[in-house]
């Protein structure tokens, strides 16, 4: 009896530190903006979140879930589409973005319509060109099958099925999807790798050129600004100033993450660019950027080291119905 | 000695039928009446909690605060939702996004969300939509109602449709949806409404 107490308290000695690990500052990294002791990370949250994530109960017709425009193959982004997809075949107003390092954000949407991680689901969930339907109706509908009642139980307690616990439960989820251990990471922070010349050669141009909007170590300053792109008249999308009104923020948009930018092709806003030749091109002559051929070939090159291949199809992503048919051990460990 | 204060919010077209509870006169129709109440002030007694205040289809809505109140005494209120707890997330109540009090495509309350017909309003079935909100400088749109109580009783505190829409050329003015200075001014003569008769 007493040996098996003490395996016991053992197994909980291991076990705490893991707990703690649900979310991790990796070193050298900005603390989180995201308020944690609003929303404490917890396991059964985040499954609840996760299997919420995945399912296309949250759209007016079953159709389309979170993961239609963000899956994780592509590093949560929307590979090859210049706009959202949503319900009955309808295409959206902006490219879908990649969704990593959430916590780090200080708003969401390029326009930063959004101020919280918390609300930023509403906007899919309602928007009509998207999953058309209302937290109401999604509050409904989880509210029928007995599996989501007994989640629910698990995560917050009772079965209760409220706007805010369905929310916040996509946020745990999204607040695990954390990318930093890519080629990149191990050369900067790990030291377990070094670029190769063209790479780091890159490596300076960019912290030369790009570096001011897109900051290390989170390749974002958060900043909305202006780039240069005319609108496109189709979308009438003057970014930023519809939210402040303040026609000095036209056409301003939220400078984005460049980790794995390899999956989150076609880019800018409304996906205009198809490849990082095009976007390098655009800078080139807009911004004035003096770049042989070869610089920029080498500013790609190293652009390609911030892809994490640790993150892309991680299991514990992936999602909840389908990972049951999936062998941990062929999950392809890609690696340049 | 009954220490609970029973506060009655009602709305009505006319402040002369202020007792009637009509949903309809000859021209105007409400659909929607639902407005946000936040740190409710009675003498020294504070509430910081956010009451929704829905007229829409209970015509009344009883709110029972513990305290004793005399006349003359004032009933302090913000008409919206401050800009702390706008910040702060989402949140759980009266202030879960299923109460639709909150806008999904930009982050923020709706303080105040008037919809019914009219026929001086030329948009679609002659509806009027009025969804006001906004927390962020200069558009913070929340304001503070002050009234005085009249009598030791029952304190019906009643917002007159009339003197809302008096100074609202609806021709011109009949959809505002968003933050902004249409929706602060809007906000303002909101706050002027209510009245204790």
């Amino acid at each position: 009896m007493k040996k098996q107490a003490k395996i016991f308290l053992m197994a909980l000695l291991v076990l705490t530190p893991e707990q703690k690990e649900l979310f991790t500052t990796p070193e050298g990294w900005p603390p989180p903006i995201y308020n944690f002791s609003n929303n404490k990370l917890i396991p059964e949250k985040i499954r609840l979140g996760r299997f919420l994530f995945y399912d296309p109960i949250l759209s007016e017709n079953n159709s389309i879930s979170c993961a239609n425009c963000h899956s994780p193959y592509n590093a949560f982004a929307h590979s090859d589409h210049q706009l959202s997809h949503g319900i009955k075949d309808q295409i959206g107003d902006r490219n879908a973005p990649i969704l990593i390092n959430l916590a780090w954000h200080s708003s969401f949407m390029m326009d930063g319509a959004i101020h919280n991680l918390d609300v930023q689901a509403l906007a899919p969930i309602t928007h009509p060109k998207e999953m058309g339907s209302s937290i109401n109706e999604v509050v409904r509908k989880l509210n029928q099958p007995i599996e989501y009642k007994e989640m629910f139980l698990q995560a917050y307690g009772d079965t209760l099925i409220t706007g805010e616990r369905i929310l916040k439960a996509i946020s745990q989820f999204l607040l695990t999807l954390n990318s930093y251990n890519s080629y990149y990471d191990k050369v900067t922070m790990t030291h377990d790798a070094v670029f190769k010349p063209n790479e780091e050669n890159g490596y300076n141009l960019f912290k030369k050129y790009c570096n001011s909007c897109h900051t290390e170590p989170l390749f974002t300053n958060n900043s909305f600004e202006t780039n240069g792109l005319s609108v496109d008249v189709t979308l009438k999308d003057y970014g930023r100033m519809r939210i402040t009104k303040n026609a000095k923020d036209s056409l301003k948009f939220k400078v984005p993450t460049l980790r794995n930018l390899q999956f989150t092709s076609p880019y800018m806003h409304d996906g205009r660019f198809r490849t990082l030749n095009q976007v390098l091109d655009h800078y080139i002559i807009k911004q004035n950027i003096p770049l042989t051929l070869t610089e920029k070939q080498d500013i790609i090159s190293f652009l390609m080291t911030l892809t994490d291949w640790k993150f892309i199809g991680d299991t514990s992503h992936l999602d909840p119905i389908r990972i049951r048919f999936i062998d941990t051990n062929k999950v392809s460990k890609h690696h340049k | 000695m009954n220490k609970i204060l029973v506060i009655i919010f009602m709305f009505c077209f006319n402040i002369s039928k202020a007792d009637q509870i009509v949903f309809t006169t000859d021209t105007t129709k409400i659909d929607v009446l639902k407005f946000y109440i936040q740190n409710l002030k009675i003498n020294n007694w504070t509430d910081n909690q956010a009451h929704l205040i829905d007229l829409s289809e209970d015509k009344k809505f009883i709110l029972n605060v513990p305290i004793k109140i005399k006349e003359g005494d004032y009933i302090k209120f913000t008409l919206g939702i401050d800009s702390i707890t706008n910040a702060s997330g989402v949140m759980s109540g009266d202030l879960d996004p299923t109460t639709g009090m909150y806008w999904t495509w930009q982050s923020g309350y709706i303080n105040f969300k008037l919809e019914g017909t009219s026929p001086k309003s030329p948009a679609r079935n002659n509806e009027f939509t009025f969804h006001l909100g906004g927390y962020i400088y200069p558009n913070n749109s929340s304001q503070q109602v002050k009234l005085q109580v009249k009598e030791n009783k029952p304190v019906i505190i009643n917002f007159s449709i009339q003197n809302f829409l008096k100074n609202i050329n609806l021709e011109n003015i009949n959809h505002v949806m968003s933050p902004g200075l249409q929706a602060v001014e809007l906000s303002k003569k909101a706050a002027k409404s209510f009245f204790i008769k």
